[in-house]
């Protein structure tokens, strides 16, 4: 086996066909063994290409990810490379084939569903919406802004009580707390009326 | 040849002995530390959209601000940046598609800025979601921060208005590689809408009480980007059987199996996350050891990887054994801190709604629980809010009492 070539993760992700995530997400499950780093780099040899288009493989089979993790568990190269021939010429039948099974499954590690990219997801999402893509317009007639609403649901909506002390001047009051402060509030509307006569 | 990568996960409980005849509840604090930044190597591109509202309510100098703020951001960023200008009202305008810092002379940025008016209702969604367009527009490489700076001062009124949705889209975008920070002005805006926003989409959330701050806070969020060594950070922890565990701190998580993972999104150098989990172990006849595992990962500074992992072992013994271990003080109160701002941020929504004596039995039973762990400060500190949450609180004690436990969750009590 040709171990001297080392891949960066995003070269083996390019030559395996798969996103540097779902290695980074096969690492983490067990499926690949972690990698070596040297310096700052973590690197990759032929044999996680392998491992990688195995599992490939195993998948367009159906196979689970919990499934194939625990049969190419501890293959070495050779094993994984005759196993890969086998699945070439169709001489596996991976459902029935038990062989290099090494241990039951316990876990059931979960398989990140494939996403859409943001761009798709957004203009699905924008399209529901109806928005627009739209400049604005300078002379544009708007409507006054809105007086920002309550940020309670009606049905938790309080009763409050409104005092005008002067055009554009109000006082609010909570009907539940208004019989213990009528004293001062009247005091208020007082103090009101001589500053704002 | 010498590692400096220091990319570390580290797991710690109040105590390791678990109780052979009762389930055993334990704290589980976990605690990524992001690489040290190099001196000599360059920080990770940014690919940003500034998202700011122009709603009527935004007039004069809130707006002024705001626009300070955006050139104040154009003037920090380099030319291998990317930004791009979005407005929003009813109507969204895009007032700068995304550029390469490089490619365009600033002061036609700057004139860009200077022309934003102020129009009419908010389309807080619309707006958002034409930044997060403008950003993946390049935002597939891999080698860059796509984040979106979402800035409002009112309620979503116009396009999608509901929380729930709105956190879930973030959520997605975030999954795609598109993050979000909020920023609510004032007290007009939604802080719960905004908080999970920011929690769902892997970004921050600010709330700026004085719009003198708009510029300083956006500077703030820009020194973080500008730090961040370790992207998208995701953290594997698996479950023994059997075993119940509980995310504290709004942390964006899916469960499958018995494997739990974590987004912590980007990290800045210098600062270690900490996650505070809470688990209900099995017990045992046979087992002697009970396993709990984490594998984090991440990408670093010039697209390097970034992993690392560990594990904590729990022991089995008897249940009056386990009860003369006293906890680990410190873990307790860490931990006490960041569950009792979970239980704020429930008791201001109770608060907000109207159900002001839920609010404030939330609090004090959540203190009566947590009080051994807790200095007497932080009890005081509970019990005052208790009582403004039964009294009803004033608008800025709201926002104010949610900020400040948004950043005891987030572990940042003592940023500035």
């Amino acid at each position: 086996m040709d171990t001297a070539e080392e891949l960066l993760i995003h070269e083996l992700a390019d030559q395996a066909g798969v996103s540097v995530r779902t290695i980074r997400y096969y690492i983490s499950q067990g499926l690949l063994p972690a990698p070596d780093t040297k310096g700052r780099y973590a690197t990759f040899n032929e044999e996680y290409r392998l491992r990688l288009e195995l599992i490939r493989r195993l998948k367009e089979a159906f196979l689970p990810l919990k499934e194939i993790r625990d049969r190419i568990a501890g293959l070495d190269p050779a094993q994984i490379q005759a196993l890969l021939d086998q699945l070439e010429g169709g001489n596996l039948n991976i459902h029935q084939e038990k062989n290099f099974v090494l241990s039951e499954p316990q876990n059931a590690p979960y398989e990140p569903k494939p996403l859409s990219s943001a761009l798709d997801y957004l203009s699905q999402v924008m399209g529901m919406q109806g928005a627009t893509r739209s400049r604005p317009k300078s002379n544009q007639l708007l409507p006054p802004p809105p007086v920002q609403p309550a940020l309670r649901s009606p049905q938790q909506i309080e009763t409050w009580q409104r005092i005008v002390l002067a055009p554009g001047v109000e006082l609010n009051i909570r009907s539940s707390e208004e019989p213990y402060f009528r004293e001062r509030i009247r005091q208020i509307i007082e103090f009101a009326k001589i500053q704002f006569s | 040849m010498l590692m400096f990568q220091m990319f570390h996960v580290t797991l710690q409980s109040e105590s390791q002995l678990i109780a052979r005849q009762t389930p055993t509840q334990r704290v589980l604090e976990l605690r990524v530390r992001p690489p040290e930044s190099q001196k000599t190597s360059q920080r990770t591109p940014l690919n940003l959209a500034l998202v700011l509202d122009r709603s009527g309510s935004m007039s004069g100098f809130k707006l002024d601000f705001v626009k300070q703020a955006a050139q104040h951001v154009i003037e920090l960023l380099s030319r291998q940046d990317r930004v791009a200008l979005v407005t929003y009202d009813n109507t969204v305008a895009v007032d700068l598609p995304t550029t390469l810092i490089g490619s365009i002379p600033r002061h036609e940025i700057n004139r860009r800025i200077s022309a934003i008016h102020t129009g009419g209702y908010t389309n807080l969604s619309g707006g958002w979601m034409q930044g997060c367009q403008e950003v993946a527009v390049n935002g597939e490489n891999g080698k860059q921060i796509n984040r979106v700076l979402l800035l409002t001062d009112g309620l979503a009124n116009v396009g999608i208005t509901e929380p729930d949705l709105l956190g879930n889209h973030a959520r997605e975008l975030a999954q795609r590689g598109i993050s979000t920070s909020t920023f609510g002005v004032g007290e007009g805006f939604n802080e719960h809408l905004l908080e999970g926003m920011a929690n769902q989409g892997s970004g921050n959330f600010y709330y700026i009480d004085n719009p003198s701050d708009i510029p300083s806070i956006f500077a703030r969020e820009f020194k973080e980007l500008s730090a961040v060594t370790a992207r998208d950070v995701q953290v594997t922890i698996t479950i023994p059987e059997h075993a119940a565990v509980e995310v504290l701190g709004g942390w964006r998580h899916t469960r499958e199996g018995n494997h739990l993972q974590l987004f912590l999104g980007d990290l800045a150098a210098g600062r270690d996350q900490e996650v505070y989990l809470k688990l209900l172990l099995p017990p045992s006849d046979t087992l002697e050891i009970l396993e709990v595992k984490v594998f984090a990962t991440g990408s670093g500074v010039n697209e390097t990887d970034l992993s690392d992992e560990t594990a904590l072992h729990f022991r089995y013994a008897n249940a009056e054994e386990v009860a003369k271990v006293p906890p680990l003080k410190d873990v307790m109160e860490r931990f006490s801190r960041v569950h009792m701002s979970d239980q704020t941020t429930s008791a201001l929504k109770l608060e907000r709604e109207g159900q002001r004596d839920k609010a404030q039995k939330l609090i004090l039973n959540s203190l009566a629980e947590n009080l051994p762990n807790l200095p007497p400060d932080q009890a005081q500190y509970y019990e005052d809010m208790a009582l403004r949450m039964q009294r009803g609180m004033a608008e800025n004690d709201r926002k104010s009492s949610q900020y400040s436990a948004y950043q005891t969750k987030r572990r940042r009590d003592n940023d500035q």
